[in-house]
């Protein structure tokens, strides 16, 4: 044991040497007293080796230990040395803002930017090929697009109507299916599983699979034929086009709104049901006066996103409809599209989308409000 | 007031008497068979509701093995006799599926992984440190969310062609980088941590990323999994970005693919090709939820509960 | 060696540091809105005593623990550590370890990882990490659990882990927020003791913060009584027990704590405690009363009861039988164990005072 001991004291003190010697050389200028301690350092090291290759078994592995604790220290000596350099550096710098860096060029490049251009630009009759050649129109492309554009009109008013149809119909199926299917048995857990499969399918499959189901000789007619009646071209007619591209979005998501209105739900608290039990409270009036105030927050919630993203609806009229036909089916998100990447007419596909903007904005605003006044 | 005259208060919660003990039974025995009729009746009504929502897609696939005219006839039934598998092979290599399948894994994995080491980093910054112009960003970031893609896609796509960014990769996955959701959501869930475990942290003399990396992310490992599982269903899926900021085929994604195996020049589409494609888009994400449907219902809608918070 | 000190330490909620909080507060200080959590304190905790801050929920206390911890920023005044001004270091960087009241341990890891995390931050040489560790799983008695995660651990066993986490510190000052509050009664009490020992044995200083008197008074060596963002009284157990210095400290130590009436300018106190029973002999050193019972609470080997007087007052008598209701029975009580009070709840000692006080007090209530 004490000679154990012996050996780390020596293994130290011959490293504590070298240390100095090699401090000293860093130290030194003169190149006769440089020559003299690199002469001494070897010196040293050969001791070192010396010492190491005397050992064997026990001593040996001492002498390892030994070695790797003091390159232990050594390694943390160097982290706090660096530790404190970083932590001076962070006194003056906030590391917030490196945290922040990717979030920041987000807001600036995908949202201020393109929120400045778009303002900017529907002043313009924007050339993007010459940015230099566009000229200032003043309130022409508002004019055109606002007065004189039926196609734009028609694809805000239809817009409005998808958005009231799809959220309508939502509303009550969703609440009604939610209802009868938030209950915890291995059949209600499997139904609320099958209708919940195409909100994660992609909607230009499921665009493209309703666009079979719909054809004039689809299932949807095939089905209709039992009972005699004459299904229309459900797609290509102008009175049912933008009704089957509703009908279709409200079957794709469905699912998604009544698992989170059963989500709500459960989450209610229990205590409160037993407590109105307890007071004697019939099934209605539970419902009435307990279930449908708690549940309020869910249901606005659903509301209004469901509002928001049936202003969004783009893919679903591109894959099914293309806006046609004769414009019956088209919105507001695919006419931008369209007068900006199909026509080019980048003014006035600003203009759309700053009312599109305005109507989105108009929504998440009544939103937020509705959030904050149930916190 | 006179104490005599006050009226007697009505026993509103005494126990009720049952009297007739044997009708009563009777009652309640009767009661609990139809109610079992009943529920037999619900079961069956339901799982017909659930068929409602599943059965387009077994068609699907039934279609997608049909030969082309056995296909155009559009028989709802699922049985196929002859299955040609040879539809698949059509799809996969004449319809160039196989490049689109390639370009939409590149998307998603690259998305999966990169955004995580732009998210998290802010989402901590916004719920733990202090900084200057911190309201402003979430305001912009806010912003970010209410705009919608179809009111900026043209000022982004201008930007885009100035830095030549359009049909590339970088261009094309730089926006989900950064996206507001996961921003929201990594948020929340670190805010949901109790603050004595973050103080302690900082008496360990912990560093603002030792905090992040080795507190905060381990203990979200949850949330982790959720966005997991719906960055990669929405970035699968997703169709308008792709769609506006490509030109070429080089880039584009197996949705924007199969958008084009509808638009034929003459006559009627290859139906039963069209299907095939649109199995193979659906495939990995119907196979993830036959395997794991539970977990993905509630990371889709438990998000909302996050959200919300 | 190392003392703690503050000096006139303010915390005042709602203002920021950049505000210059100092000027404001000498201009409009009554304008101000924000409340003053803490609100000039002076403290001297000398090294290796248990002081204990307590109080009731909201004095202040917890905030005070924190500005030292350095987890709150200090709107005025300086904290020393010795020599050394630690008011704006890092709360890593002031040598000091806090147990928390809901432990804040990390969930993710093993009781080995949560000990050893802070040590490899402070970049502590592995050997020695591994050393410190197991010395401090040692004294907490937990060796056995070392690689097991903090939820599946019972409370009392991941409140030890907490404590392990600080031991292996080796700091210059223990700090605990309640840490036993969240534990049943029985292990609160084995805990208290431990503590005791722990302290005795690690002979640093323990700053811990209690709303129970109780706790403080068996477990302190030095307690800081706080009210409302203030210190009212410091000292030993038995000085803040026989010598209050408020009618605020008196009322709070002790269980149930000083019967305070008024006695014309001034206002009297004596503990329940410190009566004699079913003694009627009159004389100058003693105030005889004679009530009724109102109410009483069965301590078990005592009977607290409520007099039936219009001021509360309680007498605590050691025995068995309890006292018939409403039966008037009469206590003595000593001159001596009298306390006297000024209006404003100040301790009053000028003995002619205290004379005067007392004369008052026995015009009123001797009763025989």
């Amino acid at each position: 044991m004490q000679n154990l001991r012996e050996i780390g004291s020596r293994y130290n003190g011959l490293q504590d040497a070298l240390d100095a010697q090699k401090a000293a050389l860093r130290g030194a200028r003169d190149p006769q007293e440089r020559r003299a301690l690199r002469r001494s350092a070897a010196e040293t090291r050969r001791e070192l080796k010396r010492l190491k290759a005397s050992l064997s078994g026990e001593a040996l592995q001492a002498y390892r230990d030994y070695r790797a604790i003091r390159r232990d220290i050594r390694r943390c000596d160097r982290l706090k040395r660096y530790d404190r350099v970083e932590s001076r550096i962070f006194r003056k710098v906030n590391p917030a803002y490196i945290y922040i860096l990717p979030a920041a060029f987000h807001a600036v490049f995908f949202t201020l930017m393109p929120f400045l251009f778009m303002i900017v630009g529907a002043f313009f009759k924007l050339d993007l090929v010459d940015i230099k050649s566009s000229r200032f129109v003043g309130w022409w492309n508002f004019r055109m697009v606002l007065a004189l554009d039926d196609e734009f009109w028609r694809a805000f008013v239809n817009t409005i109507i998808f958005s009231v149809v799809t959220v309508f119909l939502l509303m009550v199926v969703t609440v009604l299916m939610a209802s009868w299917l938030s209950k915890n048995t291995k059949i209600h857990n499997l139904a609320q599983t099958m209708i919940f499969t195409p909100h994660i399918s992609s909607m230009v499959a499921v665009g493209i699979l309703w666009v079979l189901m719909l054809d004039p000789q689809g299932i949807i007619n095939q089905f209709l034929a039992i009972f005699g009646i004459q299904g229309p071209n459900w797609l290509m007619n102008a009175r049912t086009s933008l009704l089957s591209v509703a009908l279709v979005t409200v079957w794709k998501s469905i699912g998604y709104y009544c698992l989170i209105i059963i989500a709500g739900l459960q989450s209610l608290p229990r205590d409160v049901y037993e407590a109105a039990r307890l007071d004697k409270a019939s099934r209605w009036t539970i419902l009435r006066k307990i279930t449908l105030p708690l549940m309020t927050p869910t249901l606005s919630f659903v509301f209004i996103m469901k509002f928001i993203n049936a202003f969004k609806s783009f893919s679903a009229i591109d894959v099914m409809t293309q806006g046609g036909p004769q414009g019956s089916s088209m919105v507001l998100g695919y006419w931008i599209y369209n007068a900006g990447r199909v026509k080019f007419n980048y003014g006035f596909a600003m203009v759309g989308a700053i009312v599109l903007t305005v109507l989105v904005a108009v929504f998440t605003l009544l939103a937020n409000k509705g959030f904050r006044k149930e916190d | 007031m006179d104490k005599h005259t006050t009226p007697r208060l009505t026993r509103a919660y005494s126990p009720r008497e049952i009297r007739d003990t044997q009708r009563f039974l009777f009652q309640v025995r009767l009661k609990r068979r139809l109610l079992y009729c009943l529920k037999i009746v619900n079961y069956l009504l339901l799982l017909a509701v659930g068929l409602l929502f599943v059965y387009p897609f077994a068609w699907m696939a039934s279609m997608s093995l049909r030969p082309l005219i056995e296909a155009l006839s559009f028989a709802p039934g699922l049985w196929v006799s002859d299955p040609q598998w040879s539809n698949y092979l059509y799809a996969w290599n004449q319809a160039r599926i196989f490049h689109y399948v390639g370009n939409s894994i590149k998307y998603s994995v690259l998305v999966m992984g990169l955004q995580y080491f732009t998210l998290i980093p802010a989402a901590f910054a916004f719920a733990t440190m202090k900084f200057r112009g911190k309201k402003l960003l979430w305001g912009a970031k806010f912003l970010g969310m209410m705009l919608p893609a179809e009111a900026t896609f043209i000022p982004v796509y201008y930007f885009y062609s100035k830095l030549g960014l359009v049909d590339n990769w970088i261009g094309l996955i730089l926006p989900s980088l950064v996206a507001m959701f996961g921003i929201f959501m990594f948020k929340n869930a670190f805010e949901a941590i109790p603050a004595e475990v973050l103080e302690a942290a900082r008496m360990d003399k912990a560093k603002n990323r030792t905090i992040m990396l080795k507190i905060m992310v381990p203990m979200i490992a949850p949330v982790l999994i959720t966005h997991l599982i719906t960055s990669f269903i929405s970035n699968w899926n997703e169709y308008y970005w792709v769609l506006v900021m490509t030109n070429s085929e080089k880039l584009r994604t197996l949705p924007v693919a199969l958008r084009g195996l509808l638009q034929v020049d003459e006559g009627v589409p290859q139906w039963n090709v069209a299907m095939a494609g649109t199995m193979i888009q659906l495939a990995p994400i119907l196979l993830m939820y036959i395997f794991a449907s539970g977990k993905i219902k509630a990371a889709m809608v438990g998000n909302r509960k996050v959200k919300k918070q | 060696m190392a003392d703690i000190r503050l000096q006139n330490v303010v915390k005042i909620y709602g203002v920021s540091k950049k505000e210059k909080p100092r000027r404001r507060l000498l201009l409009k200080e009554k304008a101000l809105p924000a409340k003053r959590a803490i609100d000039d304190v002076t403290l001297a905790i000398p090294h290796g005593s248990f002081t204990v801050l307590v109080g009731p929920s909201g004095c202040g206390k917890t905030t005070l623990l924190r500005m030292i911890a350095g987890l709150e920023e200090i709107t005025g005044g300086r904290i020393m550590m010795g020599d050394i001004d630690i008011t704006n270091l890092e709360p890593g960087d002031r040598g000091l370890a806090m147990v928390f009241q809901n432990y804040a341990l990390y969930q993710h890891m093993t009781v080995r990882e949560n000990i050893e995390f802070g040590l490899l931050n402070a970049r502590v040489p592995r050997f020695e990490i591994r050393e410190r560790v197991d010395h401090a799983l040692e004294v907490v008695g937990l060796t056995e659990l070392a690689m097991r995660k903090p939820a599946r651990m019972s409370g009392g066993q991941r409140q030890r882990v907490a404590l392990a986490r600080a031991i292996a510190k080796y700091p210059e000052c223990f700090l605990m927020d309640e840490p036993l509050s969240n534990l049943d009664a029985k292990l609160r009490s084995d805990m208290r003791t431990e503590l005791i020992q722990l302290h005795e044995e690690l002979k640093s200083t323990f700053i811990y913060v209690t709303h129970d008197q109780i706790e403080a008074m068996t477990m302190g060596t030095n307690i800081v009584v706080m009210n409302e963002g203030r210190v009212m009284q410091q000292g030993s157990p038995t000085e803040i027990h026989n010598d209050p210095n408020c009618v605020f400290v008196a009322q709070f130590v002790g269980d149930p704590g000083m019967n305070i009436v008024a006695a014309g300018d001034y206002q009297v106190g004596f503990r329940p405690r410190d009566v004699e029973f079913d003694c009627a002999d009159r004389d100058e050193e003693h105030v005889v009363i004679r009530r009724r019972v109102r109410s009483f609470e069965n301590h078990g080997s005592e009977f607290l009861y409520l007099l039936d007087t219009p001021e509360k007052v309680f007498v605590k008598e050691l025995s068995k039988r309890q006292r018939p209701l409403n039966e008037p029975f009469t206590v003595r009580i000593h001159r001596d164990d009298l306390y006297v009070f000024g209006r404003d709840g100040k301790r009053i000692y000028a003995s002619e005072e205290v004379a005067k006080a007392y004369a008052e007090f026995k015009r009123n209530w001797q009763s025989v």
